[in-house]
């Protein structure tokens, strides 16, 4: 196997008004011709600057390669002029972005999208360009390709719209394709039907691929070797499986020890300490140290670099001897996940604090002005739903199934279209104004993007404060103090209650948003996808605070997300929804060991693991999610499920209790 | 394909231009910013304290008829021997005074307008912006000639005039911006918390309204000396003993073959006071923004 791509030595720096700052940093990386290469990282650890670098398009980001050579077989595209780089875009590397959605143009059509980009690099006439079209989405697994040439970016979904992406991406039969998070945006069970497309059209054009994320899931799924990259730098590569059973780097070491602690049923989760350092205040030595649990006096002074441990094995560290050991002992003593399939330790079903009775919400569509159109939206059908105090109850399902509108509707954001929502014996819809804040302060919600969730002219002190302002007469004093208890109930510095939001980091803000949540000692707390937009080391953090939090403030949640894993360990029940419904609703670790809706068994399936010796698969019809809109008969999922007979067709199953707490709504349960 | 020899540390040169110009850009901003304000200072001088600034009596008339720019005349004399300078000095209290003035009226106007519209959605919201819509269809110009032209000549009518002829602008804009602040994440955080509509609006809409609000606030002035210096200049202005710059700039026009210092110069004025207004107002919004506060 040759080698199509070698990274050299190659550093990267922004200028900035301050001078260049260095964003990759001498690393060292290899694409052999028909391989996989995945590039895991964090945010801010320079894995998309180094793939737009090979582009080259870093020049457009004000970046230079200030230093290394990209050999591209046998052409230094460092050195190449941008007239020059053209020529290889496209034609030999091909790229495709996180979000489909917004890489189209949605003034065209797919089909003058796909010509045109045929046409530029092809000697082809246009009818023979539209022929090679809709062989190409043939290729990707499009259905009905013709009338697809016809339609606009809008009219199709994410993972169509990730698949006419990657058509174009191989109009031109690149060499090496360039995947950036292609499946970051995308619902899990799209995810591996575009992961496997990939891999399968590796193997029969025999590319190479960069896939660059920040899931080592997805790593392992696709990889045929794994470069980790810490805050501008390599700091292990080697080959996939290896890789993983026995990382050398403390710092992949930590990173895979999070993912699996999600699995195990200790106290905690596994966490590394501390979060990335900005790339103007990055240490000296080794760029790990500060987070390290090995770090020496050498690491302090010296930066290590990366040297062979074992075949085609790379590290970045001093101690790989002390953090491999480390880490064979942790594998052993790894708890073979005992599953505590006991439902007496859930929290007993008798204290009732939230009572959701056969809500729906339906958002009509506009009409035109002459029009009233009677079309509109199932966000959320029917569903009934209690949640217990202390209990910690997690909604899962994909976009669009109307987890969030539940969650919404709750804390009454929006109005339920009908049904009732009681909050601890109050029906919520009929309070007066006053009673209505007063029960406010029993519930908080935690929303997913912490920076966009406050106000970024406040001080961090200011936005803690906003509740205290609202119900509670405090003199600043008093309030001042409030706010630095609960700051450091957080986990924050309260010396940086004077900071701005934009000084803090995303696991930071996302405490400050729980502070200002539990500031006014609420029973009942929304997180809506709390932790999703968190990193994975940062992520642990944040889910330990909030688990802690529970246990002493005696919280009840709703925990909202896509991320099974993370629902899985901090649920004590899940329910799960899709297109509006509420399918299954079972005790956490029974619902993951013997799901009973084939939507659950899809979802579950579909979920990258960490063992690289289970493949994801997707169970599920290649058919795409129905509208909301135009909702399917009898069950919602009988268009995709594998199991769909003709009653599911015409008779839509009613939610009920086919093992002991197991609810599920399927006329053939598994 | 030419390949150039490998391993030599790249730098494209373009990259390194574009740096050395956004550096350089950087330092002239500065110079700019210092001569604005300067020019801000000197006309503001001459508002508070004309007697001050001016060389002559702006009603003195000297035996120098259309004299030409001198020692003695620094910007020429007009037809009846008046000191152009001293005219501009003393007029630019009139030309400030409507320039803020109805910069404030229009804007406050159009402000709580757009956002009553913008917050409170819904009837009120379309009953607002078909007014405003309205007002937009007629020129500003002629708006306020027709109000120059009921009310009469004034200084006070001048501002009402050019004021009510702005806001649509004011209104529209502040309601996007509300529109646009109202949906993010931050309102919903707020509201969940239990804060009033009165504490979302003080405190979180419109403290996010401010910046660009205050960017057209300072165009606008730049625009109102403008559109009064028209209505002076088609005879609806102030017409005192002392013209304001608009005004000056008309009488000079029947002289403009022989003395065209007399219209050069209030248009030079009025040139440096707009430029200087809305270079002045781009840093501010800079200023306003939380990420350069440390």
């Amino acid at each position: 196997m040759g080698t199509l791509l070698k990274l050299n030595q190659v550093s990267i720096d922004f200028n900035t008004r301050q001078g260049p700052l260095r964003a990759v940093h001498h690393i060292n990386l290899e694409i052999g011709t028909g391989e996989i290469v995945c590039l895991v990282g964090e945010s801010g650890s320079g894995k998309t600057i180094t793939s737009l670098s090979i582009m080259r398009l870093t020049d457009y980001e004000g970046a230079v390669i200030s230093s290394g050579e990209l050999m591209f077989d046998g052409h230094n595209l460092a050195s190449l002029s941008q007239k020059e780089m053209q020529e290889l875009r496209g034609k030999r590397i091909g790229m495709i972005f996180q979000n489909p959605m917004n890489a189209l143009d949605p003034l065209f059509t797919i089909e003058s999208q796909l010509v045109d980009s045929i046409l530029t690099h092809r000697r082809v006439t246009k009818p023979e360009a539209r022929k090679l079209a809709l062989e190409l989405l043939q290729k990707v697994g499009i259905t009905e390709p013709e009338m697809r040439l016809k339609q606009y970016p809008f009219e199709l979904s994410g993972g169509m719209l990730q698949r006419v992406m990657i058509a174009i991406a191989l109009s031109c039969d690149p060499e090496l394709l360039i995947a950036d998070e292609p499946t970051t945006a995308l619902d899990v069970t799209i995810q591996m039907q575009i992961l496997q497309l990939i891999r399968e059209l590796k193997d029969t054009l025999g590319m190479s691929v960069l896939l660059i994320t920040h899931d080592f899931g997805v790593a392992i799924e696709m990889a045929d070797r794994i470069a980790v990259m810490y805050a501008g730098a390599i700091v292990e590569q080697g080959p996939a499986r290896k890789l993983i059973t026995a990382p050398e780097h403390p710092y992949t070491q930590g990173l895979i020890r999070s993912v699996q602690s999600y699995h195990s049923h200790s106290e905690g989760l596994y966490t590394i300490p501390g979060s990335i350092p900005p790339l103007q205040e990055l240490p000296t030595g080794c760029r790990f140290h500060p987070r390290c649990a090995f770090a020496s006096e050498r690491c302090r002074q010296e930066e290590p670099v990366l040297a062979l441990t074992r075949e085609q094995h790379q590290v970045a560290c001093w101690n790989t001897a002390e953090a491999g050991q480390a880490f064979a002992e942790y594998a052993t003593h790894k708890e073979t996940a005992a599953p505590i399939n006991n439902l007496a330790a859930l929290p007993a079903e008798d204290d009732l604090l939230v009572d959701i009775q056969q809500v729906t919400k339906t958002f009509p569509l506009r009409g035109s002005l002459f029009r009233r159109s009677k079309k509109a939206v199932h966000a959320v059908d029917n569903v009934s739903l209690r949640i217990y105090r202390r209990e910690t109850l997690g909604l899962v399902g994909e976009s669009g199934c109307g987890k969030t509108t539940l969650g919404r509707l709750l804390v009454q954001l929006e109005k339920p279209t009908a049904g009732t929502i009681t909050f601890d014996g109050q029906d919520v819809s009929s309070l007066s104004d006053r009673e209505w804040k007063e029960l406010r302060r029993r519930m908080q919600v935690v929303f997913q993007d912490p920076a966009g969730s406050m106000n970024e002219r406040w001080r961090i002190s200011e936005v803690i404060a906003e509740p205290l302002h609202v119900h509670i007469d405090l003199n600043e004093q008093d309030r001042m103090a409030r706010v630095k208890e609960t700051m450091k109930l957080v986990g924050l510095n309260p010396d940086w209650h004077t900071k701005y939001p934009h000084e803090l980091s995303g696991g930071q803000l996302q405490r400050v948003c729980i502070a200002r949540a539990i500031i006014l000692k609420p029973s009942f707390i929304l997180l809506d996808e709390a932790v999703s937009a968190l990193d994975i080391s940062i992520q642990s953090q944040i889910v330990n605070l909030l688990k802690d939090l529970q246990r002493e403030l005696g919280l009840t949640y709703l925990f909202i997300t896509h991320g099974l894993d993370v629902v899985r360990y901090i649920s004590d029940r899940i329910g799960v929804m899709y297109l509006g419904k509420l399918m299954e609703l079972a005790p956490a670790e029974e619902l993951f060991t013997r799901p009973a809706h084939h939507y659950t068994r899809a979802l579950l399936d579909a979920n990258p693991s960490m063992d690289p010796d289970h493949h994801a698969q997707s169970s599920i019809s290649d058919i795409e999610l129905p509208s909301p809109i135009h909702l399917p008969t009898g069950c919602r999922f009988h268009t995709r499920c594998p199991a769909a007979t003709e009653r599911c067709r015409t008779e839509q199953p009613e939610l009920r209790e086919i093992r002991d707490r197991h609810w599920a709504a399927c006329h053939h349960p598994l | 394909m030419s390949v150039k020899s490998i391993a030599t540390p790249v730098q494209p040169l373009r990259i390194k231009r574009r740096a050395e110009r956004r550096f350089r850009s950087v330092k002239s901003r500065h110079v700019l910013l210092a001569l604005s304000v300067s020019v801000l200072l000197f006309i503001l001088f001459s508002a508070v304290a004309p007697g001050w600034m001016a060389s002559h009596s702006p009603t003195e008339m000297s035996e120098s008829i259309l004299a030409s720019p001198s020692a003695g005349h620094l910007l020429g004399t007009d037809q009846y021997g008046r000191d152009i300078y001293s005219l501009l000095v003393y007029g630019s209290r009139q030309s400030l005074l409507i320039g803020v003035g109805s910069v404030l009226i229009g804007g406050l106007l159009g402000s709580v307008l757009g956002l009553t519209a913008g917050y409170r959605g819904g009837w009120l919201d379309s009953l607002i912006m078909r007014f405003v819509d309205m007002m937009m269809t007629i020129p500003g110009i002629l708006f306020a000639i027709l109000i120059s032209a009921t009310l009469g000549p004034s200084l006070k009518n001048m501002i009402l005039a050019v004021g009510l002829s702005t806001f649509p602008g004011y209104a529209r804009m502040m309601r996007s911006q509300v529109l646009s602040i109202k949906s993010a994440p931050f309102i919903d955080a707020a509201s969940t918390i239990g804060a009033s509509h009165f504490m979302i609006l003080r405190r979180h809409i419109v403290p996010n309204c401010l910046p660009p609000l205050i960017v057209m606030a300072t165009i606008g002035t730049g625009t109102a000396v403008l559109i009064s210096t028209g209505l002076s200049f088609l005879g609806l202005g102030v017409i005192r003993e002392i013209p304001d710059w608009g005004y000056l700039l008309s009488l000079g026009r029947s002289y403009i073959s022989v003395a065209w210092w007399i219209s050069l110069f209030p248009g030079i004025f009025i040139s440096f006071l707009v430029i200087s207004i809305n270079l002045l107002g781009d840093e501010l919004r800079n200023l306003l923004e939380p990420r350069s506060r440390r």
